[in-house]
């Protein structure tokens, strides 16, 4: 024993001292090759789709796989880009061509395009993940069914590289859902023979492995701590990306990744709170990219179905009441699109929504529309959010509360935990409540289909206008951009004039990134793709 | 052999005695997660177009789906097969995740513990030996300021001035370097597998990433270690036995380290087993900071999530190590005072 601590000693000491001496150059080289980005969630499958995937898992996917097509982007000018909704290009896909009726989609793949493990991308691989999306329990089945996508029998293979979409009506949405994260491509022979006969569509087995094209194949995967990706060089769907080596880390602490960042040893960060990026940027350190998302939107939502607020006057009253200016700045330090204060009486100019709608703060007009409605002396409601939702809900609902106590509304604010606040939302339970979630497509039709009509969850108001009903089926199959434009601004104007929920700004995607990395880009995901990147 | 007999019969009927309150933990944890309000279901259906029938398959999915009693039943079957069940939130069985984190937290402790004992007794027993000096008050005001603080200001202030000010300390994300590759992974334990893989990089690395968070720990539980010391310290130097001693002509050293600090263990001891669970508590927040792959920050996303399995994993764990401790303590009393004997 003592002979084995003897030799061993001195060996461990000259071990620990030469790590401590030689400087790590592989390390240093390492780290200028690798892109590091630190978010707040987590990765909970490698396959976005899973139901119950946590937005982490569908934004790393923005890297791990191909989509058949995908969105060109436009330069801002700063060096930063934003989304084209209305250029899209191929990824995995060659060329994409869309039938004259508007009925027909024919894919051609690329010639030169593999899996990751370098066989080749068929036509059958297209049609099997096609029939997964629309046939297996994910998250993209749903989703699919937006662009009139539903069937199997859709999806046909013409030749080894071309395959044949059918639609069955002309449906707007269907090659943006296409586009979409929501349609990623699997090499389907892979997950076949791995994932067995008891897992047809490899839905178990994709959690933990990736059956991809993509730009980046996963290195190493710790659940809820960090997943590593390698550059795939063989990758045709577009530039190389310009990072041989990403990690995405989750550090839930804010101020850590916001100080991760600036102190140069990660380059990426996200999710940051108003405060901590307001400091950012007045250090100066770090480049701050805050822009207001175009289909998001923050809003304080009625239950139409529940007494008072089943009556349009009283929304509107409460409305007229709210101190917008105010709420923006001490909720979001002024930053935002606001969704109020148009001008327009008649009808919107622009087709797009979310767009500002003609409500501005007048207490006085309320007021009287509240006498008038029936309540001169107002009434008591409770007003909701959840606590994720707390850091910009919680100063707007004291703003809220006060405001509403100059019209005579006593409102009791009620701050509730995530999982209870998701079930009351679904089981439309709540008076009164502060919400803000986004449109995946930027599409006035879409976006009124998802929140503002309906029995889903997202149908936050439970509006239910027969109009509305009537004019959105007419919106999404009509192929004439004339026609279309005239049916949304007559949506818009509907929301504006009954007041299903009083919209208060967009919000901005806020990320902060080292100063030598350029080239991101706004995507209507609003995830990073890390892709896009490089240093400088 | 005797002795060893008596003590591993001890430590069996202890086990044994503990299986009820386990059963209770468990019982009482499934029948709360439960009755809480939310629905994890509605929560996890995060899709833009997510309707019902959405939500119902992933409330099937997560075996939400039919009557308590039935569910629970279940469980129970599921346990006895070794299976904890399914996390949502990291997609992973429970087990293999608590497995994955648990040295992690284990390391983290047991390194806050060590250095809060390293600190707090030699500064317990110099404020007992010169009572009311100054040197007592100054021990008592650190000690104070170390648990008046809660424990994430405290991480966060060693990050600023450590981290982001002088750049002393590794960036406060997790065990080891993000660009070091970790060793091979045979305890868990990053410094014993590191050095078992002969790694000094790797070593250096995760003993640096520990330093800050285990200083955070260390702090919070500092002052309870260095009251009860001192006054254990206080009463054993007022002893007949030490009296005797020092009449006998023992050198001081002696009368001090053997005579007086063996005899003020035993409550020493008693505190160090209830510093540990506070440490498991405390972690929680610590963990959350610096980022740290633990069971204690695992557990509270779970809960956040209403991702029950890992909840009830981690509830099932925490009594299990309860049990252990208290058992371990209850032996550790015996070598520190052989009068004590176990029932």
């Amino acid at each position: 024993m003592v002979r084995i601590t003897r030799r061993l000693l001195p060996m461990l000491v000259a071990a620990l001292a030469s790590g401590w001496l030689t400087p790590n150059g592989a390390e240093a080289q390492s780290r200028a090759e690798t892109l590091r980005a630190v978010t707040s969630g987590t990765v909970n499958s490698l396959d976005p789709m899973t139901l119950g995937a946590t937005p982490d898992a569908l934004a790393l996917s923005t890297a791990t796989y191909d989509r058949l097509v995908a969105y060109e982007r436009t330069p801002r000018g700063d060096g930063t880009y934003v989304f084209d909704f209305n250029a899209i290009r191929g990824e995995l896909a060659e060329s994409v061509e869309v039938s004259e009726d508007g009925l027909t989609i024919t894919v051609h793949l690329r010639p030169d395009a593999v899996w990751q493990d370098g066989t080749p991308v068929t036509a059958e691989d297209v049609k099997w993940s096609l029939d997964r999306a629309v046939s297996a329990e994910t998250m993209s089945k749903a989703q699919l069914k937006t662009g009139s996508l539903t069937s199997p029998d859709q999806f046909r293979v013409v030749d080894a590289r071309t395959v044949e979409i059918t639609l069955p009506q002309v449906d707007r949405l269907a090659l943006p859902n296409l586009a979409s994260l929501y349609a990623p491509m699997f090499n389907s022979a892979l997950v076949k023979r791995e994932a067995g006969p008891d897992d047809p569509w490899g839905v178990e087995w994709l959690k933990t492995h990736t059956a991809s094209s993509g730009a980046y194949a996963v290195e190493s995967y710790k659940p809820g701590q960090q997943v590593v990706l390698t550059r795939n060089d063989d990758w045709s769907g577009g530039e190389l990306p310009a990072f041989p080596r990403v990690i995405v880390q989750t550090v839930p602490d804010a101020s850590t990744r916001a100080a991760l960042v600036e102190r140069g040893d990660a380059d990426v960060a996200t999710d940051l709170q108003g405060e901590d990026v307001k400091a950012l940027r007045d250090r100066g350190e770090v480049q701050v990219v805050s822009v207001p998302r175009p289909t998001a939107f923050m809003a304080l939502v009625f239950n139409t179905r529940m007494a008072p607020f089943d009556d349009a006057a009283v929304r509107r009253a409460v409305a007229l009441a709210l101190p917008y200016d105010a709420m923006l700045s001490a909720a979001a330090s002024g930053l935002g699109g606001k969704l109020y204060g148009a001008e327009w009486q008649d009808g919107p100019e622009g087709a797009d929504f979310p767009q500002a709608l003609p409500l501005a703060t007048d207490p006085e007009k309320a007021r009287a529309l509240l006498a008038e409605a029936g309540y001169p002396d107002g009434f008591e409601t409770t007003l909701s959010f959840a606590v994720n939702r707390a850091a910009w809900a919680e100063p707007a609902a004291t703003l809220v509360q006060e405001a509403l106590g100059g019209i005579g509304i006593e409102v009791t604010i009620d701050k509730l935990p995530d999982a209870q606040m998701a079930e009351a939302i679904t089981e439309k339970r709540l008076p009164l409540l502060l919400e803000r979630s986004y449109a995946l497509f930027p599409s006035a039709e879409y976006f009124f289909r998802i929140f503002l009509s309906g029995p889903s969850r997202w149908n936050f108001s439970s509006w239910r206008n027969e109009e509305v009903e009537a004019l959105l089926p007419k919106a999404r199959y009509e192929a004439d951009q004339a026609a279309y434009d005239a049916v949304a601004k007559r949506l818009i104007a509907l929301a504006a004039e009954e007041v299903p929920m009083a919209f208060l700004w967009q919000p901005t995607q806020d990320v902060v990134l080292g100063k030598d990395i350029e080239g991101f880009t706004t995507w209507y995901h609003y995830y990073v793709d890390v892709r896009d990147l490089q240093r400088r | 052999m005797a002795g060893l007999m008596r003590i591993v019969a001890i430590v069996a009927r202890r086990l044994a005695a503990a299986v009820p309150a386990l059963f209770g933990v468990l019982v009482v944890t499934f029948v709360l997660m439960r009755i809480l309000p939310g629905d994890p279901a509605s929560l996890m259906a995060s899709s833009p177009s997510a309707g019902p029938e959405e939500i119902a398959e992933i409330r099937a999915r997560l075996g939400l789906d039919g009557p308590i009693p039935e569910q629970f039943l279940v469980y129970l079957g599921d346990l006895a097969q070794g299976d904890l069940g399914q996390s949502f939130v990291t997609g992973q069985p429970v087990a293999t995740d608590l497995m994955e984190r648990l040295p992690a937290s284990l390391e983290l402790i047991l390194v806050a513990l060590i250095a809060a004992v390293a600190v707090a007794l030699p500064l317990g027993v110099a404020a007992a030996l010169r009572p009311a000096t100054l040197l007592d008050h100054g021990v008592r005001v650190v000690g104070t300021l170390g648990v008046a603080i809660p424990t994430f200001v405290t991480g966060l202030l060693l990050i600023y001035v450590f981290y982001y000010r002088l750049g002393w300390a590794p960036d406060p994300t997790g065990r080891l370097d993000v660009f070091l590759d970790p060793p091979p992974r045979i305890t868990g334990f990053l410094l014993v597998d590191s050095l078992l893989a002969a790694d000094p990089a790797a070593f250096r690395a995760a003993a640096a990433q520990l330093v800050l968070p285990a200083a955070t720990l260390a702090l919070f539980v500092m002052a309870p270690l260095v009251r009860i010391t001192r006054a254990a310290m206080l009463e054993a130097m007022a002893s007949e036995h030490v009296r005797a001693a020092r009449a006998l002509g023992i050198g001081r050293r002696r009368v001090v380290l053997v005579y007086g600090l063996r005899t003020a263990l035993v409550p020493v001891l008693t505190v160090a087993g209830t510093v540990i669970s506070t440490l498991l508590g405390a972690s929680v927040l610590v963990e959350k900071v610096f980022a740290w792959p633990g069971i204690a920050s695992y557990s509270l996303d779970a809960l956040a999530a209403g991702d029950f399995a890992p909840v009830q994993g981690f509830v099932l764990l925490m009594a299990l190590i309860y049990v252990v401790l208290n058992l371990v303590i209850d032996l550790a009393y015996r070598l520190a005072d052989p009068r004590v004997t176990l029932a």
